[in-house]
């Protein structure tokens, strides 16, 4: 027994001995970042989530994309022009592109490309929101292509970052659509090596990149699904950089001399919905959801809640969305205001309201924020009983819109860029599919908003639509979030603005 | 023992499909995928063409028949959520939860048999009491705050073992003793009692008073008797580490079995779900008809 004993100390001693030294190895060359979920899939064209985007925006690109400040900035291609009525986009492309595996980009590519994506056998969860509408993809030498769209689409140079990526024809048909989800090949400043599924995904600086080449030759996307072993691995110096840290945790971070939190504005905003078609029609006064959005201290609940990683908003958008930077004040807290309003509408106080919010583990203080927001209403007077649900029973319900049922929920809106028309029609319009809203006269201007091909003119639309949804509110509006991530303090990285995924091209080590 | 066994085998499927209709139920009690699969941006004419190409327009009776016919044929299905075979995905992910809940159970049984037996036979002793406040405190214990506080120690603070992930010995320790902890506490505990009663028994008696060493007495006498409640726990305990492996796996991004069915649950992967529980219950069944095998080895008197 006592020889055992010994024989297992004397291997422990030397685990231990091995692990440290393997620890104490930190290559400024290669990089590892821990994520909180996993891709779902390595082909750019069955894209379902917007968590795919960490891998998706390092490897591959479009014609056009988005800069470190968030601005759309031509990449594949170096220019455009569009046609007057907007239902033409002729592209000139750039010149010695490569593909990561040394083919050419060319026009026929992103007319394969274009193809592949609306192919029914590649299933494209994303097809509809760029792709579907083109009707046709003209090559008109090797390096002009020209999009034919099938109505117009304001928000299409935006989009096109994301939604449209281009892949190499050549490759892709001999490999076929299998072969290519397990080695995919983009232009992108990093290629792809190897992946196992909820373990790791290997990557490695493409040299050839037209004009962002890494300073990291390896990078290491390491599936960590908890948020404290994340926190944990950055102490430890097994990650570089982590992802997504919850507010809560974020003090430890900035605590220690090793690490440091890096913070950037999101697209990416919480707000509470008030059942404006509720048959009982408390919330259908305008003046009632003005007094509900006076009746709560958002800077309180950012500061207590949100630890300070968010900035109040004016309504569900960042401010550098297209149209979002209102002339509008956030409502200040007030409670005694919205009290007097409440009751010069005659709201009833008597009937107890149901909300329901999103269960811990996705969002950010989720469950926090509807209990505080419950807290200041109560205060006013307004008595509510709420219930959490988990992420797909939430979604689900906010879809079956039982309008008599639920009074108030917890929503968020992550904007994928800076054009709205992502979201406004699926939540404002009437009858978008998470709308719990009714405004006949937005309908019209949303349904315009694609149609208006002048930047300055749609811009002014969107910012009007806006403002009548700050003036006339469907929801208590809180904030806009913080993209919130934690790094060594060895390592320069700048996220993106505004866009939650983030590119790690420009990373470096000391 | 060979029509034992065969029959067992036979048991064994009707329960296994008596599972696929219980787990093909839940499954479907759980929501409609094409909410999560698709963006929040689908329309409803895109989520009619996915739920017609996933099959799921279709009668649940034929969805189940479907099901099984392709089941029996060794195919689970495609994940929703990652395109790949469903039996695939589980397959490559249970090499690391077998491992995981493997070196847990050695840890348990290598720390529990021995303070179990020493506890019984000094009964009262500062070890026996320390047994008993280990096998309490260890069942108390919820595996995820374990699991962290683990971490912070030998991770964080002292450095002397990695934090997380899948690699050489050094990276199973950490989750092995948080997974095996509870397993651990709770034969010990077994063992403890088990043994008590047995040595009361009148022929370890007769086996003092005939001289035997005490040795031999209790570990060959003694404890292979007291083996078979050990042995039935242990099996059952397996069971549970294939399924407390969730948390663990979650906490130390161990990537098992464990994590791939959460994920299936929580975004209504119906293939995976299916695919995971059905081998699981086949592993645990297996189990099962081995630990009763090895009865007929610990008590002859046993006889199939």
């Amino acid at each position: 027994m006592r020889s055992l004993l010994g024989a297992t100390f004397a291997a422990l001693s030397l685990i231990i001995a091995g692990s440290i030294a393997a620890h104490a190895a930190s290559d400024p060359r290669h990089a590892v970042v821990a994520i909180g979920i996993d891709i779902t899939t390595a082909d750019p064209h069955k894209i379902s989530g917007g968590g795919e985007y960490m891998f998706f925006s390092n490897v591959f690109e479009g014609l056009y994309g988005h800069d470190l400040d968030g601005n759309q900035v031509p990449q594949l291609a170096v220019s455009h022009e569009v046609s007057e009525d907007g239902l033409v986009y002729t592209f000139r492309l750039r010149e010695n592109v490569k593909f990561h595996n040394g083919d050419p980009v060319t026009a026929e590519d992103v007319r394969f490309s274009w193809q592949r994506s609306n192919d029914p056998e590649i299933k494209n969860p994303r097809a509809s929101i760029v792709t579907k509408n083109i009707e046709d993809v003209e090559v008109v030498d090797d390096h002009t292509v020209r999009l034919h769209l099938a109505k117009p689409d304001a928000a299409l140079l935006e989009n096109l970052g994301e939604f449209f990526y281009i892949v190499p024809a050549k490759y892709a048909q001999e490999v076929g659509n299998e072969e290519f989800g397990r080695k995919p090949v983009g232009t992108g400043p990093y290629k792809f090596v190897s992946r196992s599924i909820k373990e790791n995904i290997e990557l490695e600086a493409f040299e050839e990149h037209w004009g962002r080449v890494p300073q990291v030759d390896r990078l290491t996307l390491r599936i960590v699904p908890d948020s404290q072993t994340r926190v944990a691995m950055l102490q430890t110096g097994e990650a570089d950089i982590a992802i997504n840290i919850p507010p809560h945790v974020a003090q430890s971070i900035e605590a220690s001399p090793d690490t440091k939190m890096v913070v950037s504005p999101s697209f990416q905003n919480i707000f509470i919905v008030l059942n404006m078609r509720a048959p009982h029609g408390q919330f259908a006064p305008t003046e009632v959801r003005q007094a509900l959005n006076y009746a709560v201290d958002k800077q309180a609940m950012i500061d207590k809640l949100m630890f300070g990683y968010a900035t109040q908003s004016t309504g569900p958008c960042n401010k550098a969305v297209i149209g979002c930077d209102i002339d509008r004040e956030p409502y200040p807290y007030d409670p005694e205001k919205a009290r007097a309003m409440l009751e010069e509408a005659g709201f009833d106080f008597d009937r107890t309201y149901q909300a329901f919010g999103l269960a811990p583990g996705r969002a950010a203080q989720s469950k926090e924020v509807l209990e505080a927001v419950a807290f200041y209403l109560n205060q006013v007077g307004v008595k509510t009983e709420i219930e959490f649900l988990e992420y797909g029973t939430w979604l689900a319900r906010l879809g079956a819109k039982e309008f008599d049922k639920f009074d108030l929920h917890w929503q968020n809106w992550t904007d994928y860029n800076r054009d709205p028309m992502g979201r406004l029609p699926r939540n404002i319009r009437t009858d978008g599919y998470y709308s719990w809203s009714s405004y006949p006269d937005l309908d019209p201007m949303i349904d315009e908003a694609d149609a208006i091909i002048d930047p300055k003119q749609r811009e002014e639309h969107l910012r009007k639509i806006f403002t009548r949804l700050y003036d006339d509110p469907p929801w208590i509006i809180l904030w806009t979030t913080d993209n919130t991530d934690a790094a060594r303090e060895n390592v320069e990285w700048k996220p993106r603005h505004g866009i939650s995924w983030p590119v790690f091209w420009q990373l470096s080590k000391k | 023992m060979t029509r034992y066994i065969v029959r067992r085998l036979l048991q064994t499927v009707v329960t296994a499909i008596f599972v696929t209709v219980i787990v093909f139920s839940l499954a479907r009690l759980t929501g409609d995928p094409t909410l999560l699969i698709l963006p929040t941006e689908a329309t409803e004419a895109d989520r009619t063409f996915f739920r017609r190409q996933l099959g799921l327009d279709r009668s649940l009776p034929e969805q189940y028949l479907t099901f099984l016919g392709n089941a029996l044929r060794g195919d689970l299905g495609v994940s929703f959520r990652y395109r790949e075979p469903a039996l695939d995905l589980v397959l490559s992910r249970l090499p690391a939860t077998l491992e995981l809940a493997a070196a847990s159970m050695a840890l348990a049984v290598i720390v529990a048999l021995p303070i179990g037996i020493l506890a019984a036979i000094r009964r009262g002793s500062y070890l026996d009491v320390g047994t008993r406040w280990f096998a309490t405190l260890g069942q108390s214990t919820p595996t995820f705050w374990l699991g962290l506080v683990l971490m912070l120690i030998f991770a964080v603070r002292l450095g002397w073992l990695p934090s997380s992930g899948r690699g050489g010995i050094e990276y199973l320790i950490l989750p092995a003793v948080t997974l095996g902890w509870y397993s651990a506490a709770a034969i010990a505990r077994l063992t403890r009692s088990s043994m008590l009663e047995m040595m009361q028994n009148d022929f370890i008696r007769f086996e003092r008073l005939a001289g035997l060493p005490e040795r031999v007495i209790v570990l060959k006498h003694a404890l292979k008797n007291a083996a078979i409640p050990i042995i039935t726990y242990m099996a059952l305990q397996f069971g549970v580490l294939l399924s407390g492996a969730v948390v663990t796996e979650q906490v130390f991004a161990w990537p098992g079995l464990g994590q791939v069915v959460v994920e299936a649950i929580n975004t209504r992967d119906y293939p995976v779900i299916q695919a995971a529980v059905l081998v699981t219950a086949f592993l645990f069944l297996l189990i099962n008809l081995a630990v009763d095998l090895l009865y007929s080895w610990l008590d002859p008197r046993i006889r199939y």
